[in-house]
């Protein structure tokens, strides 16, 4: 995708923002606008087909079901359980909504990981916190290698897979000594270091920050028109002139990859 | 023929044996006087309480005989389709309410919660322990700053 070539500032203000607003501010219409738009960001960057969705689906609905069984709130009775304690038509879609929730930032943290790859984690936080970005970077790379080394076993031995668990686990240790040798000999946290990077921003990238901390600002500010509770009756979804300029200023936030590929 | 005429006779005496455990009267209050002047509650809960502060009062209930204050509860809210939620202790052997009419403990502070009477004695004990008798007088109350 376009975006995902712009400056790995401006990648991470665009993240930061359309997720951190979505799970902070309870409100459907924003949980729905990010949904949408998570929904559309994964099938343009991720080869994805819905079936792979369908794995969580089990997950989803025992969450849906669980909730009603431990929350009571409500003021909406539908049915008296067993043991006397009411289930109520609150809960049940506030089960929905977190499930909404966590679906939505599942998509967005897919597409997240797509658009930051190793290089844009160390470049961002390699200044901050070396140390950080060194392990996350060796995280990220580190399943992926075990997996293939796993596959690579399996297929080259005849050996069960406790035997290649054990195998693995040996490997695993010896190459993270190999790996702190060869780091020490490269000098690693005895001088203060560089990465080489090809990052740098453009005025399109001034752009894009101001324009998403415009329209963080304005979602902000209007936080309390859009709240939104279901305990314990729900709120009616406002849709006053200030909170669709909240909801308008949001869109503009989760759109912006879109409107870079419009070339806006 | 003398052994199934004494079964079905044990028998009859033991159905009447449960018609005759009788029903009892008991009046039931429950009222939440005490937060509607309370500045810590949220607006939203407030506005589904009553003005006057009674959120249920039923002046004869008839119920088991040997029922505990905690099943006259559960009835009463039943019958008159109020919310009550409650968890069971099972250290103490009993129910503990947790809210009425979506009025949870907690909502007016730390030390608020509900409390009850019969026939205006404050008692200590779990509500599933007492047991209640013929025209007792059953009140549960709101407090915003509870003792022990």
């Amino acid at each position: 995708m376009n975006f995902f070539r712009y400056h790995p500032i401006s990648l991470l203000v665009f993240f930061t923002s359309s997720i951190s607003i979505f799970v902070l501010i309870t409100n459907p219409i924003i949980l729905s606008i990010g949904f949408v738009s998570g929904i559309f960001l994964l099938f343009k960057t991720n080869k994805i087909r819905i079936k792979n969705l369908m794995v969580f689906l089990v997950l989803f609905l025992c969450t849906v079901c669980i909730n009603p069984l431990f929350n009571h709130k409500g003021t909406t009775i539908l049915y008296y359980f067993r043991n006397g304690n009411p289930l109520t038509l609150e809960s049940i879609l506030y089960g929905l909504y977190f499930v909404g929730i966590f679906f939505t930032s599942i998509i967005w943290f897919m597409v997240l990981s797509k658009a930051f790859s190793n290089d844009k984690v160390l470049y961002i936080f390699g200044r901050i916190s070396p140390n950080l970005a060194l392990i996350l970077s060796m995280i990220v790379r580190f399943l992926p290698r075990f997996k293939e080394k796993i596959q690579e076993m399996k297929e080259n031995s005849n050996k069960n897979s406790i035997q290649v668990l054990s195998m693995m686990i040996t490997w695993s240790l010896e190459s993270s000594i190999i790996m702190s040798q060869s780091m020490s000999t490269r000098k690693f946290g005895e001088c203060t270091r560089t990465s080489f990077h090809l990052y740098k921003i453009k005025s399109n990238d001034y752009v894009i920050i101001s324009w998403i901390f415009v329209n963080f600002m304005l979602v902000l500010f209007n936080y309390y028109n859009l709240e939104f509770s279901f305990f314990p009756f729900m709120d009616r979804i406002s849709f006053d002139y200030k909170s669709l300029m909240c909801y308008f200023a949001y869109f503009n936030i989760v759109f912006v990859p879109f409107y870079c590929e419009l070339g806006v | 023929m003398k052994k199934w005429i004494f079964i079905i006779l044990s028998l009859l005496c033991v159905g009447c044996a449960k018609q005759e455990q009788g029903l009892i009267e008991v009046s039931i209050e429950i009222r939440c006087d005490e937060v509607l002047q309370n500045e810590k509650i949220d607006d939203k809960i407030l506005k589904i309480q009553p003005e006057d502060g009674v959120i249920l009062k039923i002046e004869n209930l008839l119920i088991n005989e040997k029922s505990t204050v905690f099943d006259v509860l559960k009835t009463a809210c039943a019958k008159e389709k109020i919310h009550m939620e409650f968890v069971n202790t099972p250290i103490y052997n009993s129910a503990y309410i947790e809210g009425i009419n979506n009025l949870y403990e907690f909502d007016a502070g730390n030390l608020s919660g509900w409390k009850y009477s019969v026939n205006g004695e404050i008692l200590s004990v779990g509500v599933s322990n007492i047991s209640v008798k013929d025209n007792d007088e059953i009140l549960f109350f709101y407090v915003c700053d509870g003792d022990f």
